[in-house]
């Protein structure tokens, strides 16, 4: 006579009440439907209008909140990395950086590069800089009546805007701000996102010769994988134990909409980025040129706040700080601050002390 | 002698709740291990491989698919995507150019406000 059959149980219900199974259940599925929502959530909602465009590119400026006598002088850009879009800055109303500084009295500028198509798999890494960064500064100095202004770039952003305070030291910024910037890549790249790029594991020509643009999905995918628990099940688990908390919720959707909603990278500013930054590290050493002309970071001398998450997995505290010995700024600070790569941004953290830090900074040097 | 309370006695727990405690007690464990394997040189090693396999059938494809396109667009005397991304290109450049030429009349205007 055979064993009876085990009854199939894939969820482990054993040991429950049927209603201990429904509550399971109905909580299963509305925890599904709030990961389907989060790539609708609404986001970047702060009032806004954009002054100027070229070809993808946006500049927006964002509508004050302050009376013009109450306003800083000198305005603030943002300027956002190449892979993933801008609304980190402006995530949802109570969770957005730019309501913050513009309520802080800041006249907010943001550059949106858009996302590269097919006709952009020419641009280079450095022609952001020379042929958008450098027309989004003048139409904003314009637009604004400044003569100075401040610069916060974030990640690539950061990067981007060393390159254009060294390769353009007449520019009048008064203020350079970078926020995790990927800068020296002279470190073993060993567990962080430098360590898919490298000559023996990638062969970059093929890459951008079989995509034109690199897949936001694929560098997606190589910055999860570096924490994988985390970012392929922990994500997940941290909203499912939040559900009964409508603004935990709302906060994680925004978050999970701008991890999830990539751009590609233009091809040859990939295949620039990753063989004269990251492979010959040419920035650091002071050997890259620009149209014939050095970009020399001893150039910057504007006040210089270089901020570093100290829990960063995608750029290590080594890829930022040396700048510090480069530039020749005498008023300069380098801050490390308890946080990951995202929650500079993003945390409830940041809110409370990180935006209030960055003010405590600025505004003294923002007229 | 005290017995555990029922199943049943606790609100919150449900049969998924179970997984949740499981995944609570081994996160640690499985994240610093997932991490150390992702980050060795075994891994990355054996990832680019499979990029690598992929990249050549991708690009392989593409190539035959757009040779096969391109000719049946010439065929057809329809523009090819290389022509239409090459216009494309050209229209960035004269809006470059454009965007330089209003910086130039904004500065122009600016003398003549000043000389008045």
């Amino acid at each position: 006579m055979s064993a009876a059959k085990p009854e199939f149980d894939p969820i482990f219900t054993a040991g429950y009440t049927p209603e201990q199974v429904r509550r399971g259940l109905a909580r299963y599925a509305r925890g599904v439907k709030v990961v389907a929502d989060s790539l609708e959530a609404p986001v970047g909602q702060t009032p806004r209008e954009t002054v100027w465009a070229l070809n993808k590119a946006k500049l927006h400026r964002y509508v004050p909140t302050q009376p013009e006598e109450e306003r800083h002088r000198v305005p603030l850009l943002l300027v956002y990395a190449l892979i993933n879009k801008p609304f980190i800055f402006d995530l949802a109303p109570g969770r957005s950086y730019v309501e913050y500084m513009i309520d802080q009295g800041f006249d907010v500028y943001l550059l949106d590069w858009g996302a590269p198509g097919p006709e952009d798999q020419h641009t280079t890494f450095d022609d952001y800089v020379t042929e958008y960064l450098h027309r989004a500064v003048r139409k904003m100095l314009r637009v604004s009546g400044a003569s100075e202004f401040t610069m916060l770039g974030y990640c690539l952003g950061a990067t981007l805007a060393a390159v254009y305070a060294a390769l353009y030291p007449g520019a009048p910024i008064r203020n350079l701000i970078l926020l995790t910037a990927p800068l020296d890549f002279a470190a073993p790249p060993d567990g962080s996102m430098a360590m898919w790029l490298e000559e023996e594991r990638l062969d970059v020509d093929r890459l951008v010769g079989a995509f034109d643009n690199v897949p936001g999905e694929l560098i997606r995918f190589w910055a999860k994988m570096l924490k994988p628990v985390e970012n392929f099940v922990g994500a997940y688990v941290s909203v499912w134990k939040a559900l009964d908390d409508r603004a935990a919720v709302e906060g994680w959707q925004a978050i999970n909409r701008w991890v999830e909603d990539v751009i590609p990278f233009a091809g040859a500013a990939f295949r620039q980025f990753v063989q004269d930054y990251v492979r010959n590290n040419e920035l650091i050493k002071g050997e890259h040129e620009i149209n014939g002309q050095r970009v020399d970071l001893s150039r910057i001398d504007a006040a210089l706040l270089n901020v570093v998450a100290q829990y960063d997995h995608l750029v290590s505290q080594s890829q930022s700080e040396s700048l510090m010995e480069l530039v020749s700024s005498e008023d300069k600070e380098l801050r490390v601050i308890p946080s990951t790569h995202v929650g500079l941004m993003a945390s409830g953290r940041a809110r409370y002390k990180l935006w209030p830090d960055l003010v405590e900074w600025l505004a003294p040097r923002s007229g | 002698m005290s017995e555990k309370p029922e199943q049943a006695e606790q609100p919150e727990s449900d049969p998924f709740s179970q997984m949740l405690q499981f995944y609570d007690d081994w996160t640690k464990t499985w994240s610093g291990a997932a991490s150390e394997m992702a980050s060795s040189k075994n891994f990355a090693d054996s990832m680019a491989q499979q990029l690598e396999a992929s990249l050549s059938a991708t690009q392989m494809l593409r190539r035959q698919m757009g040779e096969l396109m391109e000719q049946s667009m010439q065929q057809m005397s329809l523009p090819t995507r290389r022509q239409i991304l090459s216009i494309a290109e050209r229209m960035t450049n004269i809006e470059m150019r454009l965007d330089d030429m209003e910086a130039k009349v904004d500065q122009v205007l600016d003398l003549l406000k000043a000389s008045q």
